[in-house]
């Protein structure tokens, strides 16, 4: 069976991570990463062995050609491709939106930065795999809201879930990022953030309320979690559900987010990612119908598995939504006992 | 007969209880206790009378004693421990407190910033409605910016364990709020504590009910971020401009366009700032420890008028 051909625009903090993860897949491959000619992650992208194609035409002085060779120009790739990602910053992908359908049977996935109406349908592989089968355009939920899926997710399937009310603590900025986060200031959202409305768009029954700050950090967003179950449970059965649920961690002794930074680059984790969310077992309570707990997002890893899980889902290449999840754990070397991935 | 008051330990917060006793018509601060030679100087640069080396000297000239975690307290008719001060079993202040059950008390306790913030909110807002429960996520600044203990210089780190903050908000909530929950994560900041908060209604009120009820409650500043209060700094440097005494906002800032209702639900954001907040709390345990039947809301309007807080700034610059 011919590997689905996958092209990837920007290999920026999203973009290089899915190419790896694609990449490590059996039924699928890298068949280019495109950028602009003035970017240096492209000489990341040919350093790690994929083939560069530029998305305009270069300019002298540009690292294109000058630091890494080119192999042809975004619609080239685009001709050799059955699938793009493009994981370009907010805003970008609509730059390139009428390319990708010119080219007719390509399928085209964006990131959670593009707003929830850019793409017919969102994605979150533990949700509504099913719904991608067959799309051209798809929009994976964004890093904090596929956090807050998984919990919501497994705790409504356990439990029953009422509402949530959700505060998350994010960092403000992608590394290297200048000006877009003051430095020892925090930026409330006004109002409730984009998050409980992305999560609706895959768990569309759940009543969710969410509001944000944005903090000068930058190993991962911290959210807290208030949830009304409909039936009494106990903090253990609450960790037990979480704990048998792929793609979360349920941790016990490491106090903050670097510390867990340091244990995932202590793992071996590449680039110490981590792409499941951690719950604080330490902040797992339970007061009658209510539960309280706290979780961490490690924003820059946790959409690629749903990322490779859509690939699968929008051409048709795994019908099931949970082999394809174990299929990709199992690769990326983040799998659970296998028992745990059914619906 | 102005109530004497002496105040031990010069600290963040003992400074700042020092000016504000200075500000008031009906109270005289008759020293300041300090074991460290450099803040000493700065009490007796301030004019303040320096506390003996023997407290319990400079105890028997005070009604008050407002105890800022200097070190042994004597015995006085009266000992008001600050928000640094771990202390059960005193009558803990607030502004959900009966004045009732405070004068006379020789032993009262004022609480954290954030734990007063969230008594002042259920104060302004039980006009509106009464809550049932309460959610508050805290986003809290790992330490003063000149603390050099404030732990991880970027990370975040949720607090689980803390007995004595659990006990200290049970104390004062439970009165008014059948349930609530607080959940803090320390963050690389050093400048306040930002409050994200879920309050449900017995019944559902108005966003405009709400508001008012906010901007017409004492020591509650409500301002918008299509006014410039984007972000904390933004509220900082507004702050810095007014003149106030170390650009101190004793006041909480309420985000006007955070404040959301869904059904019985009400959501807002609110800043809190930790040296500043708890000053007209104690000044307010001060005289109600003293001045029997004194009205709660006349301590009030005294004390802030001394302190210049009053008025909102913000509103006040809008006319």
């Amino acid at each position: 069976m011919t590997n689905v051909r996958v092209a990837i625009v920007g290999y920026g903090v999203i973009g290089r991570r899915a190419a790896d993860a694609v990449r490590l897949q059996d039924d699928m491959e890298v068949v280019g990463v495109a950028g602009r000619p003035a970017s240096f992650s492209l000489r990341d992208a040919a350093l790690q062995g994929y083939r560069v194609y530029l998305t305009d035409a270069p300019k002298p002085g540009d690292p294109a050609g000058r630091l890494f060779a080119v192999a042809g120009k975004l619609d080239d790739l685009l001709r050799n491709a059955d699938v793009v990602l493009d994981c370009t910053p907010s805003g970008v992908p609509g730059r390139y939106l009428d390319l990708y359908r010119r080219h007719d049977r390509l399928v085209a996935i964006v990131q959670g930065g593009e707003k929830q109406g850019f793409a017919g349908t969102s994605f979150n592989a533990f949700a509504n795999y099913r719904e991608a089968a067959g799309k051209k355009l798809i929009r994976v939920i964004s890093c904090s809201s596929t956090g807050i899926a998984r919990f919501v997710y497994t705790v409504d399937k356990a439990f029953g879930l009422k509402q949530a009310f959700v505060a998350l603590v994010r960092r403000a900025a992608d590394p290297g990022k200048a000006g877009k986060t003051p430095h020892n200031a925090l930026t409330p959202v006004m109002g409730q953030s984009h998050h409980a409305p992305d999560v609706k768009t895959v768990l569309p029954q759940l009543e969710l309320f969410s509001m944000s700050v944005d903090c000068p950090t930058t190993f991962g967003h911290v959210i807290n979690l208030q949830a009304d179950l409909r039936r009494e449970a106990t903090a253990d059965e609450v960790a037990g559900a979480l704990d048998r649920m792929p793609r979360v961690i349920v941790g016990n002794g490491l106090r903050n987010t670097a510390e867990l930074a340091e244990y995932c680059q202590d793992l071996g984790r590449p680039r110490r990612d981590r792409p499941e969310i951690y719950v604080w077992r330490e902040g797992i309570h339970v007061d009658g119908t209510t539960l309280v707990a706290t979780i961490s997002v490690h924003m820059e890893s946790i959409t690629i598995p749903e990322t490779v899980d859509c690939i699968r889902a929008a051409v048709g290449l795994e019908p099931c939504g949970w082999t394809s999840v174990y299929k990709t754990d199992r690769a990326l070397g983040i799998d659970k006992p296998k028992e745990c991935y059914r619906p | 007969m102005r109530i004497r008051v002496g105040v031990i330990g010069y600290d963040l917060i003992g400074k700042r209880v020092a000016d504000a006793v200075a500000l008031q018509p009906d109270m005289s601060l008759e020293a300041v206790c300090e074991a460290d030679c450099g803040r000493r100087r700065m009490i007796a640069a301030k004019g303040y009378p320096v506390g003996d080396d023997d407290v319990r000297q400079f105890a028997a000239s005070c009604d008050v004693l407002v105890n800022c975690g200097g070190g042994p307290v004597p015995e006085a008719r009266t000992v008001i421990h600050g928000p640094q001060v771990r202390r059960d079993g005193a009558v803990m202040f607030s502004a959900l407190t009966d004045t009732i059950s405070v004068f006379g008390s020789p032993t009262i306790k004022v609480p954290s910033a954030n734990t007063l913030a969230l008594a002042r909110l259920l104060r302004a807002l039980g006009e509106v409605a009464r809550v049932e429960r309460l959610f508050a996520g805290i986003v809290a600044r790992a330490g003063h910016a000149t603390s050099r203990a404030t732990g991880c210089v970027d990370a975040l780190e949720p607090i689980f364990d803390d007995p004595y903050g659990r006990r200290e908000l049970e104390t004062v909530l439970s009165p008014v709020v059948a349930s609530f929950h607080v959940r803090s994560v320390r963050a690389p900041y050093t400048q306040s504590n930002l409050h994200t908060l879920k309050l449900d209604l017995a019944a559902p009120a108005g966003r405009e009910r709400a508001l008012a009820a906010l901007s017409g409650a004492p020591r509650i500043v409500v301002g918008a971020a299509r006014d410039g209060f984007r972000n904390t700094a933004c509220v900082q440097e507004f702050f810095r401009d007014l003149g106030r005494s170390r650009s101190d906002r004793p006041e909480l800032f309420v985000w006007e366009e955070s404040v959301t209702t869904a059904g019985k639900h009400l959501h807002l954001s609110l800043d809190v700032d930790p040296e500043a907040t708890p000053i007209p709390e104690m000044i307010d345990a001060i005289r109600i420890s003293q001045v029997e039947g004194i009205d709660a809301n006349d301590s009030i309007r005294r004390t802030d008028q001394a302190l210049g807080i009053a008025e909102s700034p913000i509103a006040a610059g809008a006319q």
